[in-house]
């Protein structure tokens, strides 16, 4: 009897229903091995598809618009603009990776603590920034950095200083943006890392006597450490690739790769020089993640 | 990879690469078109304002020739992309400001234009048809409107601004604001006080040497003419020069400052550029194309963009009043145009000269 007429007989109530369940089990749904074994590839064969035209197909036009490679590279390489530019968005990456990670930790810590409800709040409030605008949350950081905004009004009030410091179009305010763009996404990577350890693991060494900061360097740090650097991937590959944030925040007296990256395209009409700097921004964050995950692995 | 994976995810990628070559290869049908239908004419437009352009321009022009137009928008560096990429649909007039437009001339993608099927072209105002004789892109594109730089500044905080020179007083400091040199107004800005101070459209160093010493007292540079309004807004600039259009936008920021804002022409003179309008090659409606050109710079059409607050004329018999920023007659008296020759020969190297002696760009 093959699965179509069993279906048939479930239908018709032949069957008793703890018989239809079985019938229910994946691995038994009237299939042979053969189709069993082919359904999962059928199944992906869309995203690769997808990956195929649009990343792959991509890349490789991308190198045919280069032109002669090696020529562009060290044209662009050699420049002093793309020079500062790599050496301002490596800078700014790495200290918004070092501000992230100091912040997401002890926050991600405090809510794995939290009941499920709460933590449940705490996510979707911490998640929050990320669902806004760039535009706005630019125009926000501008109320609160400018010249008559919230931190220069506080600091005339107090007396600190005398007249308004200049915090907005510097490297700081981009910083600053960055960090809070992207400190959600550390944060959750080091989140779902921590759930991942069991709670036995923590309780044991609690019943041990480790107090909770042993707890944590000991226990939770090295066992997070996977989703640390995931985290710092994410964070060091959005810094890199940031557009409108650091625009806003820096100005082109701060230009970063990204912008740089938009001027050769939409300026100076030099798409080569462009292709040449979009494929080192990928190369850099590549080589990032790359060591990043070395260096997990030694460990 | 199990071997069977791997030999599947190879035929994909055949089947994609066959699939993508024989696209290409095939020969794509030539629809002919009814003469009962409409026919439809492409333009590529940066859409701004487009809902009063259509009322103004695109709507009575549609009814008299009893064509259908159809408006491929994006910003100036997209839609060159696609001239240039030959993107479909290719549109049968393109506005662009007249720098590109060389560039798109220059790569043979335009078509030369034959002036006696414009006839408003002769009511153009005499020194913009002076410019146009002067540069190569000429003969490919025709104006439809202007942009000559201007100095903004806060007349409530200080004395009255009259030269570009101003902009270096001691009471500005601290509060400038200039344009980046990758915008349309940053190189004729450095042209302009390149001029101011001793200097000339070709000799742009004693430009450079002045704008040396503002360093420190600048807040940023702008990069979207956006950018401009909110900085006043926020009362980050003091100073700042922008191009005519900007006008409309500060009206709204000088309302809430209680019109605090004034703009000078500068005694150095009016920067000017153009926006200009041609017809691609490939394009399939050439004479609707022409017939288009002529409408956009008809007196009537001209006038009503100017006071609806589109663009600036360069029909000279379009009679805008005094009191209107669209009102260029002002502009005639000291005109100085850049040709997008000498830009396209040297603005590589004056971004490369800002961003070494200003650290921006």
């Amino acid at each position: 009897m093959n699965g179509r007429q069993e279906w048939e007989q479930v239908r018709r109530g032949e069957r008793g229903l703890e018989k239809s369940m079985e019938l229910l089990n994946p691995k038994t749904l009237f299939l042979n091995k053969g189709i069993r074994e082919v359904i999962p590839i059928v199944l992906i064969i869309p995203s690769i598809i997808f990956l195929t035209v649009f990343i792959v197909g991509s890349l490789i036009s991308l190198l045919f618009y280069v032109g002669n490679i090696s020529y562009t590279f060290v044209e662009i390489v050699f420049r002093a603009d793309f020079q500062t530019a790599y050496l301002r968005t490596l800078r700014v990456a790495v200290i918004v990776a070092l501000i992230t990670t100091t912040l997401a930790y002890p926050v991600a810590f405090y809510v794995l603590h939290m009941s499920y409800k709460m933590r449940q709040i705490m996510k979707a409030l911490i998640w929050l920034p990320v669902m806004i605008n760039p535009i706005v949350r630019g125009y926000g950081w501008m109320i609160i950095l400018g010249r008559h905004g919230l931190v220069n009004t506080i600091l005339l009030a107090l007396g600190i200083i005398n007249e308004p410091i200049k915090l907005l179009y510097t490297e700081l305010a981009m910083i600053f943006g960055l960090t809070e763009l992207f400190f959600p996404f550390m944060f959750i990577s080091l989140l779902s890392a921590m759930e991942n350890i069991s709670d036995e693991t923590i309780m044991a060494a609690y019943s041990l006597g480790a107090n909770t900061f042993r707890v944590f360097k000991d226990i939770v740090m090295p066992l997070s450490i996977k989703g640390y650097v995931f985290g710092v991937t994410i964070v060091v590959t959005g810094c890199s690739t940031a557009f409108t944030t650091p625009t806003l925040l820096g100005g082109p007296q701060n230009a970063t790769l990204s912008m740089l990256l938009a001027e050769y395209v939409s300026i100076l009409l030099d798409w080569r020089k462009a292709c040449a700097i979009a494929l080192i921004i990928l190369a850099t964050v590549l080589a990032i993640s790359e060591l990043a995950s070395v260096i997990i692995k030694k460990r | 990879m199990q071997p069977k994976l791997a030999i599947i995810l190879a035929i994909i990628i055949i089947i994609i690469i066959v699939g993508a070559a024989a696209a290409m290869l095939y020969p794509k049908p030539t629809p002919t078109p009814t003469p009962t239908t409409p026919r439809t004419l492409v333009i590529s437009h940066w859409g701004f304002a487009w809902d009063k352009i259509k009322e103004i321009v695109i709507e009575p022009f549609e009814k008299k020739y009893n064509v259908k137009v159809e408006l491929v928008s994006g910003r100036t560096a997209e839609r060159y992309a696609k001239l240039v990429e030959g993107a479909e649909p290719i549109p049968d007039v393109i506005f662009l400001p007249d720098y590109y437009m060389y560039r798109a001339a220059e790569k043979g993608l335009l078509e030369e234009l034959d002036l006696s099927k414009i006839p408003n072209y002769e009511k153009l105002y005499d020194f913009i048809k002076d410019a146009l004789a002067q540069t190569e892109v000429g003969k490919y594109g025709v104006p439809h409107t202007i942009q000559d730089v201007l100095i903004f500044y806060r007349s409530d905080l200080h004395a009255p601004v009259t030269s570009v020179k101003d902009i270096w007083r001691e009471d500005f400091r601290g509060y400038i604001v200039l344009p980046d040199i990758t915008t349309t107004t940053g190189p004729l800005f450095l042209v302009l006080t390149s001029i101011a101070y001793g200097g000339s459209v070709e000799n742009v160093e004693p430009g450079f040497d002045a704008l040396e010493k503002l360093k420190g007292g600048i807040v940023t540079f702008y990069l979207r003419s956006a950018d401009l309004m909110s900085l006043f807004e926020r009362e980050e600039a003091h100073i700042a020069p922008g191009l005519r259009y900007q006008i409309g936008a500060l009206q709204g920021v000088n309302k809430t400052l209680g019109g605090v804002i004034k703009y000078v022409i500068p005694e150095e003179g009016s920067i000017f550029t153009l926006n200009l309008m041609a017809i691609p090659k490939g394009a399939k409606n050439k004479d609707l194309a022409y017939e288009l050109i002529n409408f956009w710079l008809s007196t009537e059409v001209q006038k009503k963009l100017a006071e609806a607050g589109v663009d600036a004329p360069v029909n000279a018999e379009a009679e805008i009043p005094p009191g209107h920023y669209y009102n260029i007659e002002p502009v005639t008296r000291k005109p100085i145009y850049i040709k997008p020759e000498i830009l396209a020969a040297h603005l590589e190297e004056w971004i490369n000269e800002w961003k070494t002696r200003m650290g921006a760009g």
